[in-house]
């Protein structure tokens, strides 16, 4: 065996039978690499030289086809690169449009959502005008409108408002003389500056509008059901009629209309309102700059724009 | 040729690789959604064109009926509410949600032939016990002289904020005040109508 090695090193320097078990038995023959040896490739035993091809030749055909190959690569690169830098010269007209734009002032518009709790009345005209606008099936709600009710005895009991308020069958059956303190806190989206619903969607129908409103794109949603555990304010649904993620959308077929959302617009008493944050001469700036005013989890750094007038009471999550 | 034939792997390899990256190309056009990422949103691009589609839901059209859009035609009732108090109470709180109706008197415009369906009147005698929820449910435009359409904000509620328990309290709790006014018992479906008219509610 070890005499072997030296006639296989003659043949094929880099054989690569380097480990010489197996391979001698069969390093008499002319290519020195049989069957059984695993050396199928190297330039040592190339076919250009059983064929007669001088070493020069083959590593000029060598060079040959890596300056031909190089120049197809580059090409390719080149043209990747052209393609590249027309998109970017797009991208850069889409920002002068944008520069455009604020100039001339549309840029687009910051809403902000205002709740009064002191307002509010629990009459659940809102929670009827949203299911009619939004067509929401039965059993699911966008917005609702919670009841706290602080008893003598301590105890705090949460309930939601009826859709037609307190009337008919839903007459409510708390006596005022137990009853320490109690008030509605409407609830709906926070349209949250920070989504982490957004986040979390793994198809991108989660998207936040150019208005900053949070919306669900019906035709990439896949129901996965992501962003409803991911939402910290419960807001979200899947509906079972489209098996899509369900939420409040501020009406935004009504909004970029100019109309105000229907709960806003149904609200009685005044207790929901809705504006633009840009305009100095809006209702609900005014409001946000001259009063305190909190939101729901601050903690959580999410940075809602559904904002409570005055402080709301540590039990209201 | 000599040249391409001793070379003819390598090239199998380039085709494939060249192949393999056109064929990327193709299937990524082919999969992505169109105008997926004209803009990008807070975490990422997004498709453009959903925020068009979500400005045309539901439907295509806004349903629910603001108060304006009812003035447009019954100027009459607009100004005899203009001064009263219950201005902020919406048409179809007490009318139905009139969407049909909407619909039928904008294409009826300038048609004299249109036949506009009058409204549903909702009493005790055609409906039974229906309640406010299954009237609205059931008729697209009502009127009534139903009492639910007024206790649903003025039978007093626990959690009610106390100014507006002061308003309705000016006439004592609803029960008290239909007592001091000699309501028969048991109470008519229209009792509160007997004093207060519907637009105009002062007695």
């Amino acid at each position: 065996m070890n005499q072997d090695f030296p006639i296989l090193n003659i043949v094929g320097s880099d054989s690569g039978c380097g480990s010489g078990s197996g391979c001698g038995s069969q390093s008499n023959s002319d290519s020195g690499c049989g069957s059984g040896c695993g050396c199928s490739s190297g330039p040592g035993v190339d076919s250009g030289l059983v064929e007669g091809l001088s070493e020069a030749e083959f590593l000029n055909s060598r060079r040959k086809f890596l300056e031909q190959a190089s120049s197809v690569m580059l090409g390719a690169v080149s043209v990747t690169l052209l393609s590249g830098a027309a998109v970017e010269n797009e991208s850069s007209s889409d920002a002068d449009l944008a520069d455009a734009n604020e100039a001339n002032g549309e840029k687009p518009p910051v809403y902000a959502f205002l709740v009064d709790t002191e307002k509010c009345t629990g009459a659940g005209k809102c929670l009827t005008a949203c299911r009619e606008e939004n067509n929401v099936p039965e059993g699911y709600a966008r917005t609702w409108v919670e009841r706290y009710i602080h008893l003598k005895d301590g105890t705090v009991i949460v309930d939601k408002v009826p859709e037609t308020g307190y009337v008919d069958e839903n007459k409510d059956t708390y006596k005022p003389e137990d009853v320490e303190r109690s008030y509605f806190v409407p609830k709906l989206c926070n349209h949250c500056e920070d989504a982490p619903c957004n986040q979390v969607c793994p198809t991108h129908a989660s998207i936040t509008s150019p208005e900053g409103v949070e919306l669900v794109d019906p035709d990439l949603c896949i129901g996965c059901s992501y962003c409803v555990q991911a939402c910290p304010y419960g807001v979200r649904f899947i509906n079972p009629e489209t098996n899509n993620a369900d939420k409040c959308t501020w009406c935004y077929h009504r909004i970029t209309k100019g109309e105000q959302p229907a709960c806003v617009e149904a609200c009685p008493t005044g207790a929901r309102s809705f504006g633009r944050l840009d305009d100095p001469n809006s209702e609900v700036r005014k409001i946000l700059d001259a009063m305190p005013s909190s939101v729901l989890k601050e903690h959580l750094g999410t940075h809602p724009k559904l904002h409570y007038i005055g402080g709301l009471p540590k039990e209201v999550v | 040729m000599k040249f391409i034939w001793e070379t003819l792997h390598l090239w199998i390899l380039l085709t494939l690789i060249i192949a393999g990256g056109v064929g990327f190309v193709f299937v990524q056009q082919q999969l992505v959604p169109e105008t997926y990422g004209d803009l990008q949103g807070r975490y990422g691009p997004y498709r453009a064109a959903a925020l068009d589609e979500l400005k045309l839901q539901p439907e295509g059209s806004i349903r629910f009926i603001a108060d304006n859009v009812c003035h447009e035609c019954h100027e009459s009732v607009h100004e005899e509410r203009a001064e009263a108090k219950h201005i902020t109470v919406s048409c179809v709180h007490c009318h139905g949600h009139a969407t049909e109706h909407v619909q039928l008197a904008k294409a009826a415009v300038g048609n004299e032939n249109a036949v506009i369906p009058v409204a549903h009147i909702w009493d005790d005698e055609s409906d039974g016990n229906a309640t406010m929820a299954a009237a609205f449910a059931k008729h697209d435009l009502l009127t009534t002289e139903h009492k639910t359409v007024c206790l649903s904000c003025h039978e007093r509620v626990v959690g009610m904020p106390e100014d507006f328990q002061s308003i309705i309290t000016v006439v004592g709790h609803v029960d008290n005040h239909l007592e001091e006014q000699g309501a028969d018992e048991p109470l008519a479906f229209n009792t509160c109508f007997e004093c207060h008219s519907g637009h105009d509610t002062a007695p």
